[in-house]
């Protein structure tokens, strides 16, 4: 009888074991951080959505965003949390650079809307990155062992592989901000450039058709029935 | 307690089961839509872009990973509209291709398997690295890395990034300067073509009018 009764029981511990472990295992052979980084073509009066996947509660999800070219470089966004609520809309944005909390399990989207544009096709340089928590212990217990030295010391290692992401992650930051910028005053350029062109030639006529015009009026004033006025 | 510990766990299980495959950042692909992806890419550098394609299924009510589903990819040199690679690959996989010039590229994915059509809906997960990943997978396979290991190989890829990054503007910012320059250039030129033209209506004008009195007798 007693048997009967455990069986079930042992089962069930077992699937929450095998579930538990490869879910803890999921966790642990995931990066500290993982960042994709695309540029994509938004058309006139298109709506692109990329999407991120929070499995975890209390997850931070980090949202980049620069219009590289395109119109007046601003582009629309929309970020949802997976019950459809708006996190985050901006209209008319440059460029931008958030940090979300995740509080629920689902699908995050981030979307960019080009409505404003007739023909204007914004090229938009975006990063989503998905941070896990960092762990208070990132070590294993063989790996414990394997790296041969004082705890002291992998801690410290820790700590200075933590402060180099960081710092390299903002000289990353900092480039891309300079690289809108650059391509910003390429644009500017090259519509001078093109402005100079146009206006010296339209002034250019203009300048020939005001003196034909003026010889015309002398003509008029100094010939037929006005010769009497002079 | 045995019922509420089986339905957890099988409320777990089905939550992983219609996980992405792939944490990280995915979309949608309907039918035979083509998303396209510009990458800035220097002269003879390798691309490598692991994904994850998965396919609605009415009957699963969920993505599930069909091994029918074709995923194609095209990548173009921008300016010229050269067709630099172009592969049919299955729905999990990497592709990688190598740029031949420095520029602007475009990485279009789409299904190749749907019709005109059909109503396909594909979640396709995209990782882009510019970079070989060949080299992950033969250090890997010399043993399993510590975390440190993988981080400071994560670390070295970020500064390979920032060095590629680099030079990148350090070209644009030169062909940026030659055209800043062509551009004052021009303004004087044109500035002075203004004049010539100015001068010649004026020269022509006081010829006319000065034939025009004459013939008169008013001068």
């Amino acid at each position: 009888m007693t048997r009967a009764r455990n069986m079930p029981s042992l089962v069930t511990t077992l699937l929450a074991v095998i579930t538990t472990a490869f879910f803890s295992w999921s966790l642990l052979v995931s990066s500290t951080a993982e960042a994709t980084a695309l540029t994509y073509n938004v058309g006139a009066h298109e709506r692109a959505c990329f999407y991120a996947w929070a499995d975890v509660p209390k997850k931070k999800l980090a949202f980049y965003f620069a219009v590289q070219s395109g119109g007046s470089f601003d582009i629309d966004v929309d970020v949802r949390d997976p019950n459809q609520k708006q996190m985050l809309s901006l209209e008319k944005e440059r460029q931008g650079d958030f940090v979300f909390t995740a509080n629920e399990i689902g699908e995050y989207s981030f979307c960019f809307s080009n409505d404003m544009s007739t023909f204007a096709e914004k090229v938009v340089d975006f990063e989503i990155t998905v941070e896990n928590e960092k762990r208070a212990s990132s070590l294993t217990q063989e790996e414990k062992d394997k790296s041969r030295g004082p705890q002291a010391q992998t801690d410290a290692m820790d700590e200075s592989l933590f402060r180099l992401t960081g710092e390299l992650a903002r000289i990353d930051r900092m480039q891309k901000h300079f690289r809108t910028r650059e391509n910003r005053n390429f644009s500017t350029v090259i519509s001078t450039e093109s402005r100079i062109f146009w206006f010296s030639l339209v002034e250019s006529g203009l300048i020939v058709a005001m003196a034909m015009v003026q010889v015309y009026v002398v003509r008029t004033f100094f010939s037929g029935s006005r010769r009497t006025h002079v | 307690m045995a019922i509420n510990v089986t339905r957890w766990s099988i409320c777990l299980l089905v939550l992983l089961s219609i996980l992405p495959s792939v944490f990280g950042l995915y979309f949608y692909l309907e039918g035979s839509e083509q998303k396209c992806f510009t990458e800035e890419l220097p002269k003879e550098t390798m691309v490598t872009g692991e994904y994850t394609a998965e396919e609605w299924s009415e009957e699963h009510n969920k993505f599930i990973h069909n091994k029918e589903v074709g995923i194609e990819v095209i990548v173009d040199e921008l300016p010229s509209g050269n067709r630099i690679h172009s592969q049919k690959l299955s729905p999990k996989g990497q592709f990688k291709f190598t740029s031949a010039e420095s520029g602007q590229h475009a990485i279009c994915i789409f299904t190749s398997t749907a019709g005109w059509f059909s109503s396909t809906k594909i979640r396709l997960n995209l990782d882009l690295a510019i970079r070989d990943i060949m080299d992950d997978a033969t250090e890997a396979s010399e043993g399993t890395l510590s975390e440190l290991a993988q981080r400071v190989r994560d670390l070295n890829h970020k500064v390979g990034d920032i060095r590629r990054e680099q030079s990148y503007l350090r070209d644009h910012e030169r062909e940026f300067r030659d055209k800043s320059e062509a551009t004052n250039g021009h303004t004087v030129t044109w500035t002075i073509v203004q004049l010539v033209v100015l001068a010649i209506t004026c020269a022509w004008q006081m010829r006319h009018l000065r034939g025009f009195f004459e013939a008169r007798k008013m001068i």
